[in-house]
């Protein structure tokens, strides 16, 4: 697996919060693939494995935990760190992501600049 | 004139009439676009400031400052945006938006809309002052819960839990009975917004628990199994015992398989009874795996021959949720065979393929 060295796939099914997310790590220096659903996100990750993936949690179709399932299990994919981005605070929702293989997760309302810090240092840490 | 000139006459003014129908949609349609097309135009110049405004990226202020001057009707275009952005950002971006809103009398105007006449305005501005967080606001909102208008009650509440003020969390509750004439907040708008409004709302979770209506308790119960409040646990455990509603004890139930200890295994085994109403039984007996002990693994060794075979197989997958010395008892119970067997042999299955998925 060769990763781009600082591509991320951002999949949220909001245009705003896509918009937002792409704009800020676009501006921290990071090539970003954005797109809109589950199973868009699943194609570009298994196209080619990015350096790191910021999945919505709540998408139509696969959901951000469905596509985290399919990239632990696949060879290719499975040590591209994942961070999931996830509307409610409920702990039973920070649970299945960690334990499904979750690297980290940010809850909505968001900082970004908080989201930032994560992203660099979950890549910091996998470098 | 006769029967066909009037026949004809008349499908000939249906036809006209179908076909300024038609030209009035089309119009519509073609109007609608061509605003929207402006609006878009008019807002695309505006809409890096709020990306840099809302990502942070917005240091000096140049970009909120350059919103909140912008002219009313270009303010009108990028308005909705920026609202939006709004409910999706905290922190100092979010304070900057809020700064930018109030700059264009947003927010003041908002505060008179709660007081005015039209309950689509006192809507609109509670709205967008639970988006703002506006703390001013909270008793005006807690006084709303009582508004005579539905809408106008229910985003009252929810803004309540925008704002996260614990101080209204008795208020929240109480909207939700409603009263003879007007229906109450609705119970998972109340509970979402006491969830917002983190640990200080204890005391009000309690005087819920003992709440009169049933709907309010049951509103009670489920935050408390959302909040891990240690106080609202000992509430549980002794109204548990005196709650009349077969609903709210299920809530209670499941609450206690979230939040209780070793201390609530016999309570649970108890409500495995036959006696007891089905769903209690499934309930404990799903408590009983939460819970985890291995107290519960006699009780649950006993259910998987229970005549309910819903509820054998819940007491398989509760011990598979035990796990440890519970396996064994499943493996055991496989190899008699027959109907138990069978059931121990799914929970078995299904929990491997739990570990294999990583749930």
């Amino acid at each position: 697996m060769s990763a781009d060295p600082m591509r991320v796939v951002v999949a949220d099914d909001d245009a705003d919060i896509r918009e937002l997310v792409t704009f800020k790590l676009m501006q921290a220096g990071y090539e970003i693939d954005a797109v809109s659903d589950g199973s868009q996100a699943w194609a570009t990750i298994s196209a080619a494995p990015p350096r790191l993936a910021v999945l919505d949690v709540m998408m139509p179709g696969l959901s951000g935990l469905d596509v985290l399932r399919k990239v632990r299990e696949d060879e290719r994919t499975k040590s591209v760190p994942v961070i999931l981005l996830t509307a409610r605070s409920r702990d039973t929702d920070v649970d299945s992501g960690f334990a499904t293989g979750a690297t980290d997760y940010v809850i909505k309302p968001f900082s970004p600049r908080e989201l930032v810090h994560r992203v660099s240092s979950v890549l910091a840490r996998g470098a | 004139m006769n029967a066909r000139v009037l026949l004809l006459l008349t499908l000939v003014a249906l036809s006209v009439g179908c076909g300024l129908l038609v030209v009035a949609t089309v119009t519509a349609k073609i109007r609608r676009s061509q605003r929207s097309r402006t609006l878009e135009r008019l807002a695309a110049p505006q809409r890096r400031l709020v990306l840099e405004v809302a990502s942070g990226e917005d240091d000096e202020d140049a970009a909120a400052n350059q919103l909140a001057a912008l002219p009313a009707k270009e303010w009108a275009s990028i308005r909705p945006a920026v609202i939006a952005m709004l409910s999706k950002v905290r922190g100092a971006p979010a304070a900057s938006l809020v700064r930018v809103i109030a700059a264009h009398g947003e927010v003041e105007a908002a505060r008179r809309a709660l007081l005015g006449r039209s309950s689509l305005r006192r809507a609109r501005g509670a709205h967008l002052l639970g988006l703002v967080r506006d703390e001013e606001s909270v008793p005006t909102f807690i006084s709303l819960l009582s508004d005579p208008a539905d809408d106008v009650r229910f985003v009252a509440a929810r803004s309540l839990g925008h704002i996260g003020d614990p101080s209204a969390a008795s208020a929240v509750l109480a909207s939700v009975p409603g009263d003879g004439s007007r229906v109450g907040v609705p119970a998972w708008v109340a509970a979402e917004a006491l969830l917002a409004m983190g640990p200080d709302i204890e005391s009000a979770l309690l005087a819920g628990l003992l709440y009169r209506d049933p709907r309010v308790r049951d509103v009670a119960v489920t935050v408390t199994a959302h909040s891990s409040l240690p106080s609202t646990v000992g509430m549980l455990r002794s109204r548990l015992t005196i709650e009349p509603e077969d609903d709210i004890r299920v809530a209670m139930i499941a609450a206690l398989g979230r939040l209780g200890d070793h201390e609530d295994v016999a309570r649970m085994v108890e409500f495995t009874d036959p006696g007891e109403a089905t769903a209690l039984r499934r309930a404990s007996v799903r408590a009983l795996g939460e819970l985890g002990d291995p107290a519960a693994i006699p009780t649950l060794r006993e259910l998987m021959s229970d005549d309910d075979r819903a509820l054998a197989a819940l007491a398989a997958t509760s011990l598979t949720q035990i796990g440890g010395p519970a396996f064994e008892v499943l493996h055991a119970a496989r190899a008699q065979g027959r109907e138990i067997g069978r059931i121990a042999s799914a929970a078995l299955h299904l929990a491997s393929l739990r570990e294999m998925a990583g749930v």
